[in-house]
């Protein structure tokens, strides 16, 4: 389970003289804020997976910047570097949940509709916090029912990042087609005689060639399953067949952990991950030369999956109004300026991300690509689907089964993990459930 | 002896006090039993007939709907039974046979012999996670073992060992033409196998120091009265060893079955229960219902079929065994 | 078969055979050969790590069946990496708690075992055939309500939570209870004479005389501990790494940074090692107590 998930890791090891990036975070005034939350006291706890010690020590430096302004909250910070889900539903089943923690958007849903979250409705518009003020696409994923549980801490969409010496000695540029990849990474292979692009067996990467396609999990209300449309056996078939023409390659194949590690160590030339992938780099493979593109369009155009995570309070938190104070303070214009200053992560509030594309213009196409993002959120038993769909994925790959059997096991498994929302009109105009969001560019 | 000291007891003059003494004696240890043990147990079988998704404090009774769920077709648990019992048929006899091998082998005059029980003990000492982390790397693309392969000009597998999802008995008959055969009869995937070598490699050592001390019990006149009756080498092995050490053989046996259904650490580590959950053994699916898939009561409810499975495997070995107790 | 559970060596019996010894020398030079090599089979996978320890990241990106088994730049990087993930914590947490342990099952153990073993009480039997069934209950099963009833004595993320549910085990009970059946009950009938009880008779009389077994007991309890993974993987949160163990510890650093190759076997070797000294240290009552353990079925 964790060890497919190869977003958030990011390496140990990078020097952090974070004050140059951190000027750039001008501290801005708190909007709207009421002077009530001066007045709040208590002890929050607050938990969240983290990847790296340089993480946890920025999430420090900010919680030091929140104990300054709001001195009568306590904030105890408890990072947990692996196996964060489990950790979090045994310490609710123990009734020791923190205050405030992480809710990943692909079981998110299933948060909410347990019940476990506490709605933040009432909270946000006392302090005049606009779902607006965040990338609609993200902010949706922790909406249920109406309901606001979360607000989205950062986030990041896939895009590719490729190798510009080998791009450049094979004389060809970042591909903007389904077309164009083929053709750009047969070059590659003729030149070097390894498939250039590694890209692994699992639907968390599949998914934006689905959504390339035209196709998705569900349809926009998740009122429908969509998986046994003609744009996932598309996908599929573009997919597979890079692999089977040996045009891409598995992490696996390619001796490396995860496709960012292959890029590291030089056994790939182009892989198609998050904004994960540069503090990686930056430990891994300092002198490597990158550029970065948005992915290549498919039949229907642009597409690519947008990963997020949310800050949510626990619904037994004894100190709500604290938390609050502290959730508002992380996601607000100050608290996620710094949060993002260091590139570990990409804002999601669309107001900061000029400055952010500013200190970080390689990475312009991530963050353009949130113009098209669809949130990677499946329906309540998503997670469940996330796994038996890699599974299926894995048998493609090793070529037990054909892309035609592969979407026949892909509707069936969503059919038995995935929750369908009832087709009703979306209550609140936020439909929930996988959504695809319309995030302004920058 | 045991008759012996019977005997003994029934005369004893303290009887009496025993009778509270006996309890406070076990006294430490029930009260952990009973907090750590004998009330968890208690506790999986009761929730195995409710629903809990562990975040929600909510445990709604449903009667049997989670062992229905478990028996109308269920493909995951169909898929573990199915690893769980690939697993056990690979490893148990393997690692028996070698090891009871290897004890052969050793049981003469040679030198070093503390050096080898030592060498064949260690692995079985080391930690399982250490030992998968060892052994992961030694699986990698660019590992070890496909290293030694390559020097030698043997072809190496394609995705790597434990990310290999094909069937190894497929994959075989593959390669005479059958294609299509039965799920069951697929084989362990390539990287089951993989985990599979790395266990018989931990316990082969365990195994075989069992065994030698088992061999050394068999008095040597034994032998020597069937070599003077011209019994071959061979047939004193079968009619002699083997029978003679048939106690240890069902104990290892039922050690060994034992041991595989539970193993969950190695996949823990080494697969998540992937590649095309080819690994995901029983215990792992337990885990995995219960942590990962918000359902504890169905996850309850396979520990408890796990349960009986292993208490009516470890009663067939008991009624085995008493059955011919030759000694 | 009646072996005992106490430690005693094992006699060397040779199976006498009067056949030539034409195919005697045949059959040692097979014998030779195979046990080397399976005796190579089991060292090569702890070269191989102690070889890559002493690597960079760098230099086990690109290597040679050579380079695998040999170190030419012999570096500690990899070491001083494990000590900044604070394996050398982890290494003591797993120290302490083993001796925890030892000392907990010492005591429960032995006393449990001889209550069963010498004395009789309404319920005995049925106690010790629950105890013994429990050995098959594998630890999964019982992890969530273990981990909830530490949470109500207030014990999660202490070293309560890893040490207080496992100051007993059915099997040292078991061992103890074979080994006190076996030894004569003329000592413990003779202080009885002297007018002792049963608490004295076990402290003075029993107990010293126990040692042998005791030491087997501590032996597999240290394995145990050092080994044991799921219950502290889920009875320590993730955001209390000063309380990991080290086989916790090294598969949260495995997730995190899965193919740093060179620390994952440094923190391997670190971990082995000192099982290895303790292991070739009592090697002989290591393999001793596992032999007669598994005899006496």
């Amino acid at each position: 389970m964790e060890r497919t998930e190869t977003r958030g890791r990011v390496s140990r090891r990078t020097v952090v003289k974070g004050m140059a990036a951190g000027a750039i975070a001008m501290p801005v005034l708190l909007r709207g804020s009421g002077a009530w939350a001066q007045d709040v006291t208590g002890t929050v706890r607050l938990s969240g997976g983290t990847s790296s010690p340089d993480e946890e020590k920025l999430l420090r430096e900010v919680l030091a910047d929140f104990q300054q302004k709001f001195p009568k909250i306590t904030v105890k910070y408890e990072p947990v570097p692996a196996n964060y889900l489990i950790k979090i539903q045994t310490d609710i089943a123990a009734g020791n949940a923190a205050d405030v923690f992480y809710v990943q958007s692909e079981y998110a849903q299933d948060f909410m509709s347990r019940g476990v979250l506490l709605d933040i409705d009432d909270y946000m518009s006392k302090d005049n916090v606009k779902a607006s003020d965040y990338y609609p696409g993200l902010i949706s994923a922790f909406v249920w029912q109406g309901k606001t549980y979360g607000i989205p801490k950062d986030w990041s969409p896939l895009g590719q990042t490729y190798d510009t010496t080998a791009f450049s000695d094979a004389g060809v540029k970042a591909p903007t087609t389904w077309d164009e990849l083929r053709s750009v990474l047969t070059t590659l292979k003729q030149k070097s005689g390894k498939p250039a692009l590694v890209l692994d067996a699992q639907f968390e990467r599949f998914i934006m060639f689905l959504l390339q396609a035209g196709g998705n999990v569900t349809n926009k209300d998740a009122s429908k399953l969509t998986l046994d449309q003609p744009e996932v056996l598309t996908a599929l078939d573009y997919y597979y067949g890079l692999y089977k023409d040996k045009l891409s390659t598995t992490s696996a194949d390619a001796g490396a952990g995860w496709p960012g590690d292959a890029f590291a160590k030089n056994l790939a030339e182009d892989v198609m991950e998050g904004n994960w992938m540069f503090p990686f780099l930056k430990t891994n493979a300092p002198d490597k030369k990158f550029a970065c593109a948005e992915l290549p369009a498919g039949p229907a155009g642009k597409g690519t999956p947008a990963f997020t995570v949310s800050y949510s309070i626990f619904k037994g938190s004894k100190v709500a109004d604290a938390a609050w104070v502290l959730v508002r303070f992380l996601t607000g214009p100050e608290g996620m300026a710094k949060w993002t200053s260091l590139g570990l992560a990409m804002p999601s509030r669309p107001d900061l991300m000029d400055n952010w594309v500013k200190e970080y213009p390689i990475r312009k196409p991530f963050a353009d690509s949130g113009s098209y993002a669809t949130p990677a959120q499946f329906g309540p038993g998503g997670q469940k689907f996330i796994s038996d769909a890699d599974s299926i994925l894995q048998s493609l790959f090793a070529g037990q089964v054909d892309t035609k059997e592969a979407q026949a096991q892909l509707v069936t498994v969503g059919n038995q993990d995935i929750t369908l929302v009832p087709a009703t009109a979306p209550t609140g105009g936020v439909p929930s459930g996988a959504t695809p969001a319309a995030t302004p560019g920058t | 002896m045991a008759l012996a000291a019977r005997t003994h007891r029934s005369r004893n003059p303290i009887a009496a006090e025993d009778r509270i003494a006996g309890w406070m004696f076990l006294l430490p240890a029930l009260v952990i039993f009973a907090v750590f043990i004998i009330g968890p147990i208690l506790y999986v079988f009761w929730l195995s007939f409710h629903q809990w998704s562990v975040i929600t404090p909510e445990k709604p009774w449903v009667g049997l709907q989670n062992y229905r769920k478990l028996f109308s077709g269920n493909r995951d648990f169909e898929i573990a039974l199915r690893n769980t019992v690939w697993f056990a048929i690979g490893v148990v006899p393997t690692q028996t046979i070698l090891g009871l091998l290897l004890a052969v082998l050793a049981n003469r005059k040679i030198k070093g012999k503390t050096f080898f029980r030592t060498a064949f003990y260690f692995p079985s000492i080391s930690s399982s996670v250490v030992i998968s982390i060892i052994f992961l790397w030694l699986y990698a693309q660019n590992g070890l073992l496909n290293a030694v392969l390559h020097r030698i000009g043997l072809p190496t597998p394609t995705p790597p060992w434990i990310s290999n999802p094909r069937g190894v008995i497929e994959m075989a008959l593959g390669s005479f033409g059958i294609h299509h055969i039965s799920l069951w009869l697929a084989g362990p995937s390539v990287a089951l196998l993989s985990i599979m070598m790395m266990n018989v490699w931990t316990t082969m050592g365990t195994m075989m120091v069992v065994f030698l001390a088992g061999l050394q019990d068999i008095p040597p006149d034994v032998y020597e009265a069937a070599a003077l009756d011209g019994a071959t080498r061979t047939r004193q092995f079968i009619d002699i060893t083997v029978p003679l050490l048939r106690p240890v053989i069902f104990f290892v046996l039922t050690l060994g079955i034992i041991g595989t259904f539970q193993v969950f650490d190695q996949i823990f580590v080494m697969t998540s229960g992937g590649p095309a959950k080819t690994t995901t053994t029983l215990a792992y699916l337990v885990y995995q219902e219960g942590f990962g898939n918000f359902s504890m009561g169905y996850a309850s409810a396979i520990a408890v079929v796990l349960f009986f499975m292993i208490l009516i495997i470890f009663l067939i070995q008991r009624r085995i065994v008493a059955n011919q107790e030759p000694m | 078969m009646e072996a005992t559970a106490t430690a005693k060596p094992i006699v060397e019996h040779q199976p006498v055979t009067p056949t030539t010894s034409r195919v005697d020398l045949v059959l040692k030079l097979v014998a030779y050969v195979v046990l080397i090599f399976v005796a190579l089979l089991m060292f090569v996978p702890f070269i191989f790590s102690l070889a890559t320890s002493l690597k960079t990241s760098q230099a086990v990106t690109q290597m040679t069946l050579k380079n695998m088994l040999w170190v030419t730049n012999p570096t500690t990087q990899a070491y001083q990496v494990a000590r900044h993930a604070n394996v050398f914590r982890w290494f003591f947490n797993s120290a302490f708690v083993a001796v925890i342990w030892i000392i907990g099952r010492a005591i429960t153990d032995t006393m449990a075992g001889y209550a069963l073993a010498r004395m009789r009480f309404p319920g005995r039997n049925l106690i010790f055939l629950i105890i013994i069934s429990t050995m098959m209950i594998p630890g999964i099963v019982t992890i969530i309500p273990k981990f909830i009833i530490l949470q109500k004595l207030h014990l999660l993320n202490t070293y309560g939570a890893l040490t207080v549910p496992f100051l007993t085990d059915a099997f040292g009970i078991f061992l103890m209870k074979q080994f006190f059946e076996s030894i004569p009950i003329e000592l413990e009938e003779a202080a009885r004479v002297d007018g002792a009880n049963r608490y004295r008779m076990f402290a003075q009389i029993v107990l010293p005389n126990a040692m042998p077994a005791v030491t087997a007991l501590t032996i597999f309890t240290f394995q145990g501990s050092w080994n044991s993974f799921l219950e502290p993987l889920i009875f320590i949160s993730g955001s209390k790494p000063e309380l990991f163990t080290l086989p916790v510890g090294l598969a949260n650093f495995h997730q995190a940074y899965y193919t740093d190759w060179p620390t994952l076997m440094a923190m391997a070797v670190i971990t082995t090692v000192p099982m290895a000294i303790f292991f070739l240290i009592f090697q002989r009552y290591f393999v001793e107590s596992q032999t007669s353990a598994s005899i006496k079925g």
